[in-house]
């Protein structure tokens, strides 16, 4: 039997972390705009894939770890 | 070797602080505790910052810590960090913890660390409810973990201005926004969490920490490590 495709991503945002989700061949513009409500992104936000910064048309691959990187608190 | 450890910010997230970390360095040996902060107390910030007088709080905290902590040396330095002093402040070898509340100080004095050998720079800040704290490891010129400016544009390119580049009418015109103890002690002890995890030698286990009192009270820790510049 062939090893089964893993066609999922998952992406994480400050404190939450979503797994499974079938956003392979989207852009990171598209599941930022796809999860921001879910998750409350901010807009600026950087994406991060497998731990390197990617541009808003790179396209999710299978497995993909996707961060969207929550902006540091100003206050103290 | 005596270790030199800086504390920059001594508000909402740098009093609390200081009670963990005071208590951690007077069990460990001698060590020298920098005090940094040009700012006044103020009493209306009495709920979030543990001050027992009005005056500067670098000055007026030292002064209570000493009477308390007999092995750690504190010294105050009632500035706020600019561009002039910081060679100063920010030194080869230190361990720093900014406790600051602008994203302008955070840029300038992590990119002062990146021009380091060996420097350990902890940050922590707060929004209402929720907030982070990075941790920057350079180590004989190479860095151990990223700089607060990675993945992070705005540090990178604060809206910001820090105090220390403001005038006294400038400062005093800086609109007060909501904060709670809450937030501050959550900051406080994550920064104390990563500082603990140095000392225990576990540098791979910090990342980037999160925390949200209003989801669960969680914490999480991101790890990143696709881009650390030698």
């Amino acid at each position: 039997m062939g090893k089964k495709k893993n066609s999922t991503v998952t992406v994480s945002y400050s404190i939450h972390q979503l797994s499974n989700l079938k956003l392979v061949g989207k852009t990171i513009e598209a599941a930022k705009e796809q999860l921001k409500t879910a998750l409350n992104i901010d807009p600026e936000v950087v994406g991060v894939v497998n731990g390197d910064e990617v541009a808003l048309d790179y396209v999710l691959q299978d497995g993909d770890m996707l961060e969207f990187v929550k902006s540091a608190g100003v206050k103290g | 070797m005596m270790k030199s450890i800086k504390v920059i910010g001594i508000g909402g997230i740098g009093t609390n602080l200081l009670f963990l970390l005071c208590r951690h360095l007077n069990s460990q040996g001698e060590s020298r505790l920098f005090l940094v902060d040009g700012d006044e107390f103020e009493s209306r910030n009495a709920i979030r910052q543990d001050f027992l007088k009005i005056g500067n709080k670098a000055k007026v905290k030292a002064e209570e810590l000493a009477n308390k902590f007999e092995d750690v040396s504190f010294r105050a330095i009632p500035d706020f960090v600019t561009e002039e002093n910081i060679d100063s402040i920010v030194e080869e070898g230190d361990i720093v913890f900014m406790a600051v509340d602008n994203h302008a100080t955070r840029k300038l004095i992590s990119d002062h660390c990146q021009k380091l050998s060996n420097i350990t720079l902890i940050s922590g800040g707060n929004e209402l409810t929720d907030g982070n704290v990075q941790t920057y490891i350079r180590c004989d010129g190479e860095d151990m973990t990223l700089p607060l400016t990675s993945f992070h544009p705005e540090i990178k390119n604060p809206a910001d201005k820090s105090p220390g580049e403001m005038s006294c009418e400038e400062r005093a015109k800086q609109p007060g926004s909501r904060q709670i103890l809450v937030a501050n002690a959550g900051a406080a002890w994550l920064m104390y969490v990563a500082f603990w995890l140095y000392e225990e030698g576990e540098v791979d286990r910090i990342g980037e920490f999160y925390f949200d009192i209003m989801e669960e009270t969680k914490v999480q820790n991101r790890q990143r490590k696709g881009k650390v510049h030698g």
